[in-house]
């Protein structure tokens, strides 16, 4: 017997073929219906030599990712939480308003100057450097904001490197002054919106109940001018009752932004807004269903950006394998209003994510044991999950909080992803060889496998 | 995709096919890559340079050799091997002819067109180079060829067209003047396979050598051209003679004499070329060529210099001598950081705009910046191999140097008289009696001669390491200062003395008579000076306290025997350092002297054995460095360095607060268990 194969592979059928994934690694490889059978008679029972041949015949012969956590990297990204407060008042908010559970705080100008400077001697000479704004809604503070992207662009370049900006922002409150900031600083914008006025207005109202639609989309308008920022990426929050999501993300799309995503709410201070388990059927349904929409428009050489499936598509081709979910605690940090340092923008003002203060330095014990602790193959059931070097175990800040509930989604998903992957690589290779010319030439030039 | 009805038994036999790219890059392909064939390489630049791809298609007509390096042609250069050769003299072509000098006129055969669709093509190579014939034999096909070889020009257009006709129609014809002179050789065979039927370079076609002869080896001419200023080069283009005497020889002058280099040499590519052996006598004389070793020509074999002599030392008296030498080490660091707080250049790199001058002092003094901080390391090694040995470690000052200098340790700006001394005293020996290095050597002679049952032989592997490392550097040190030596000249031709005019003025310019007698000079520039108004007083206290504390916090870091406990202590100890620099340098723009100044009664410290002796100094750090003028940076980390490159290490590592700094060593001390 050679159970183990099904923790380590997945058999996926595609519109052109078979395929074997090996979480190794995150390789996928071809095979034909014969040897599909094949496999699917090792994975439910073959013997143990021919699983071991069958791994040789993959070329499983070196682990991709240590067992070992690796060391704490140095600090390059560093999200500011310059308003914990905000003028909106959704229902789903993880952050309660930005007020994080606690009472409504802005940063000043000194600790944002003073994370900077730590952000920035913490990633050595010459480095480059991320700094994010977040909130709340980060443009209730203003003045810091503008005021820290000055300085961080110019600490930057003393130091020998660059800064890069990203914002998360509601856009209802974007003035000229924040377009044009975003403009010269190649700002990464990402626009909170939930969709179409009905809906965005139940979800997303101000605290007086009104809708906040079109002043939203007024702000989005003043970002976009004059060839607008770096990127500007729309992220709608879904929550049971979002609806029809391919008609939400035609419309986000529609609005011109650089790409639209979805995310569910996990965690809310309203129950009723959080996904449970069995929503989540129906968000892999939806998800599908966005996704062929855009695997079909994609075959067809027109852009259709939907963040999540384009990044799944280019990061399955990379073959990109990590042990954790992304960088928070490790290379990237949040800093509260008050100078504290937690794990990530979401886990702000949560002591058992704390790691340091800006006038401190780093907490590198808690970074140290949270990168120990978090490895995806410590982790349970992830350690025998196919996915688990696609996925990194699944967001600290949701599995904290309600656990890893989600987990069939994420297969369901990443494994449409795999298949759609196959379809469009060999029906569209340009798409993934010349990304940035694909749209322009068309998929008629390009070769059929 | 193609399938069959059942897939094999055995896995490995299955049709799986890589698809992304980590799949691909992990899927060993079985077999080489095409871009390992010989015809794939790129002119002489065959990978690894095993040879020159060129000599394969030279040989591509069964009997003949073409020589392709030509401009005026691929010439005829000999007909071989005999048995193919046979048949074209059986035609009437004779070796007597090449003396004619005949070169390749037409050639008829296959090649691919640019569909890669097979074509019969004609070629004419009158008036082209050599290599432009070779490209076109490069793509040559197998299969049918023929091929004219003439003088050059073709003797009127009647003979090239007889030829050119004779070739595409495969015939074989030799045409000749009335004198018997020939006019043109029309000859018709299959193109040569350079590979046999095993699939190897056909050695009946190739002798030795034939494949090489063209490659940079110093059997071959192009040795000759390959100069470090053009390509990575396996030889050196200037050595210095056997005996040093003269710096600077050309590596291939013809004239294996050694003779100092004229300025025509120097300055004229043709008047250095002529001096040059060239490329036939590199080919045939490669030999002539000495060994070099160090940027040093040696005789016909090199003979390695003698292993070091003298006493060998008990381990007891290894231990004694690395006390010793440990406090030397403190000392040099020390002189040498002095020395260059007294030269008068920015801390940072001067930008482009300013002039070489500018920046050779910049460098200059950035070398005797960099070798106090080699210097500091060997102090910590010399530590580390006393605490390997159970030896107690040490963080005093030597208050002479050298056994053979006997020159009591002082402090002066970077004179012209001081930095000779420091190249004195880095200079190598390979006696284990006579200078600096040569009492590490004499240290590694020993430790290689104590017998199993004196030192664990692991101990003595660490050690040995260690003492390795140290020497190597101090090599490299004599070599640094001597070239700061040589770029300080630049500077101020005119009115260069015993005091430079890059020295900073105040009391870095002071002269003071020297009154010791082991110090060869009447003067010295830049002793440590009090300072007699309250700001450089408060500066020169503030130093002090620094190197104080610095002091003692490295004395607690040697003596703890846990590597993975002192090595981070060292690395906090470090942000105290970059605190001195700091002071420093605002000291010295001011024209102020620091005075490094050893804590009351450090000679007579007793070594660190146990924590309770550790706390008491860690409690004498504390008073130092919190005192009321330093209260304002206690919780603030230390500002990044000036400059990025300090050469102490990234700044992150040692950008610790006051108080993590002590924070750190009363946990390290807590946490190690001291050699009592």
């Amino acid at each position: 017997m050679a159970p183990r194969l099904r923790e380590n592979y997945k058999l996926i059928e595609s519109g052109v073929g078979h395929h074997v994934f090996a979480t190794n690694g995150s390789r996928v490889f071809d095979i034909d219906t014969a040897t599909a059978d094949r496999v699917a008679a090792l994975f439910s029972g073959g013997d143990l030599a021919q699983a071991q041949l069958f791994e040789q015949a993959l070329g499983n012969d070196h682990r991709f990712i240590e067992p070992e956590a690796p060391e704490v990297p140095a600090l390059r990204a560093l999200s500011l939480n310059v308003a914990q407060a905000c003028n909106l008042g959704c229902q789903y908010c993880y952050a309660d308003e930005g007020l994080f559970g606690g009472k409504s705080r802005t940063m000043s100008v000194d600790i944002a100057r003073a994370s900077i400077d730590r952000l920035i001697a913490e990633a050595g000479p010459g480095a480059d450097v991320v700094v994010g704004f977040m909130g709340g809604e980060p443009l209730l503070n203003r003045t810091v904001v503008h005021d820290a992207t000055a300085y961080a662009a110019e600490q930057a370049r003393r130091n020998g490197g660059r800064a890069t900006f990203s914002i998360t922002t509601n856009g209802t409150t974007v003035r000229d002054e924040d377009a044009k900031l975003f403009r010269d600083h190649r700002f990464m914008v990402t626009v909170s919106l939930d969709g179409k006025r009905a809906l965005n207005d139940r979800l997303h109202p101000d605290h007086r109940g009104g809708g906040s639609y079109d002043r939203a989309l007024a702000g989005l308008e003043r970002i976009l001018k004059d060839g607008g920022p770096a990127h500007v990426a729309a992220r709608v929050t879904v929550t049971p009752g979002s609806g029809d999501l391919l008609e939400v993300l035609e419309h986000m799309i529609s609005l011109g932004v650089g790409d639209a995503g979805f995310s569910p709410v996990q965690v809310s201070p309203k129950a009723d807004l959080e996904f449970r388990h069995r929503d989540f059927d129906w968000f892999l349904e939806q998800m599908i269903r966005c996704g062929s929409a855009a695997r079909d428009r994609l075959l067809r050489g027109e852009r259709f950006p939907f963040s999540n499936f384009e990044t799944a598509l280019h990061e399955i081709h990379r073959g990109s394998h990590r042990p954790y979910p992304c960088g928070a605690g490790a290379a990237y940090l949040s800093v509260n209003a008050d100078g504290a340092l937690y794990g990530c923008h979401r886990l702000v003002d949560d002591d058992a994510w704390a790691m340091g203060n800006i006038a401190d330095g780093l907490d590198e014990t808690a970074r140290t044991a949270h990168l120990d602790r978090r490895h995806v193959d410590r982790q349970e059931p992830c350690k025998s999950c196919w996915a688990r070097y696609l996925c990194g175990g699944g967001c600290y800040h949701e599995v904290d909080r309600r656990g890893r509930q989600h987990c069939d989604y994420v297969r369901g998903w990443l494994s449409f992803c795999i298949a759609a992957y196959a379809e469009l690589y060999t029906q569209a290779p340009d798409y993934f060889v010349s990304p940035n010319t694909y749209f322009e030439v068309g998929p008629a030039a390009a070769p059929i496998n | 995709m193609s399938t069959f009805p059942t897939a094999p038994e055995d896995p490995r036999e299955w049709k799986i096919f890589p698809r992304n790219l980590t799949a691909r890059a992990a899927y060993i392909v079985p077999g080489n890559s095409i871009v390992t064939r010989p015809e794939d390489g790129v002119d002489n630049c065959y990978p690894g340079l095993e040879m020159d791809a060129k000599n394969i298609q030279k040989m591509f007509f069964p009997g003949l050799y073409f020589e392709v390096y030509r401009q005026d042609g691929a010439r005829l250069a000999g007909m071989k091997p005999a048995s193919l050769a046979q048949r074209w003299i059986d035609l009437g072509l004779t070796p007597g002819d090449l003396q004619d000098n005949l070169f390749l006129w037409v050639m008829h055969g296959r090649n691919n067109d640019l569909d890669g669709a097979v074509q019969v093509t004609t070629f004419d190579f009158t008036g082209k180079q050599g290599l432009y014939a070779w490209r076109q034999i490069n793509s040559l096909l197998p299969g049918d060829l023929s091929i004219a070889v003439g003088p050059n020009p073709p003797q009127g257009q009647s003979a090239f067209k007889d030829a050119k006709a004779a070739v595409e129609a495969g015939a074989n014809k030799i045409e000749r003047d009335s004198n018997g002179k020939l006019m043109f050789a029309a000859m018709s065979a299959q193109r040569l396979d350079y590979l046999n039927e095993q699939g190897v370079l056909a050695p009946e076609v190739y002798d030795p050598g034939d494949l090489t002869r063209t490659l940079c080896t110093p059997w071959t001419y192009d040795f000759r051209d390959c100069q470090c200023f053009y390509w990575a080069s396996n030889k050196p283009d200037v050595i210095s003679s056997e005996d040093g005497q003269y710096e600077y020889l050309n590596f291939q002058r013809k004239n294996r004499n050694v003779e100092p280099q004229t300025q025509d040499i120097a300055y004229g590519y043709n008047a250095r070329r002529q001096r040059e052996v060239d490329y036939a006598e590199i080919m045939g004389g490669w030999e002539q060529l000495r060994p070099v070793l160090n940027g040093r020509e040696f005789g016909e074999t090199y003979v390695p210099p003698e292993g070091p002599t003298g006493p060998i030392m008990t381990l007891e008296q290894i231990k004694d001598e690395l006390t010793y030498l440990a406090s030397v080490e403190h000392a040099l660091a020390v002189q040498y950081l002095y020395a260059f707080y007294s030269v008068d250049v920015p801390w940072k790199e001067p930008e482009e705009k300013e002039t070489l001058e500018s920046f050779r002092l910049w460098h200059s003094a950035r070398t005797v910046f960099d070798v106090a901080i080699d210097e500091m390391r060997h102090f910590r090694w010399a530590n580390e191999i006393l605490s390997l040995l159970g030896a107690d470690t040490t963080a005093k000052r030597a208050s002479t140097l050298g056994r053979t200098f006997k020159v009591p340790f002082y402090l002066q700006s970077l004179s012209s008289p001081q930095l000779q001394w420091f190249i004195d005293v880095e200079r190598p020996s390979r006696s284990t009696v006579a200078g600096l290095d040569g009492m590490y050597v004499g240290i590694l002679h020993s430790l290689q001669h104590l017998r199993e049952d004196e030192i664990d032989p692991e101990v003595r592997r660490k050690a040995v390491e260690i003492v390795k490392l140290i020497v190597d550097e101090g090599e490299g040190h004599y070599v640094r200062f001597s070239t700061a030596q040589q770029n300080f000249a630049f500077y101020d031709h005119a009115g260069r003395g015993a005091l430079p005019g890059y020295i900073l003025s105040g009391e870095w310019s002071e002269a003071t008579p020297n009154h010791n007698p082991d110090i060869p000079y009447d003067t010295l520039y830049g002793q440590p000076a009090r300072a007699a108004d309250a700001e450089g007083a408060a500066l020169q206290a503030d130093s002090d306290r620094h190197y104080q504390a610095l002091l003692i916090l490295l004395k607690i870091a040697f003596a703890i025997p846990e590597a993975q406990i002192s090595s981070p202590a060292l690395r906090k100890a470090i942000s105290v350092m970059l605190k001195m620099n700091e002071v420093n340098l605002e000291m010295s723009a001011k024209g102020y002297t620091p005075l490094f100044t050893l804590p009351d009664g450090w000679e007579l410290d007793p070594p660190v054995r146990s924590s309770a002796e550790a706390s008491r100094l860690l409690e004498r750090a504390h008073s130092l460095l919190v005192k009321p003028m330093m209260a304002k940076t206690l919780a603030t980390p230390t500002p990044p360095p000036p400059h990025p490159d300090t050469g102490l290490g990234a700044a992150k590592a040692h950008d610790s607060s006051l108080s993590e700094i002590l924070d750190a060593f009363s946990e390290a001390i807590a946490k190690s268990r001291f050699r009592e």
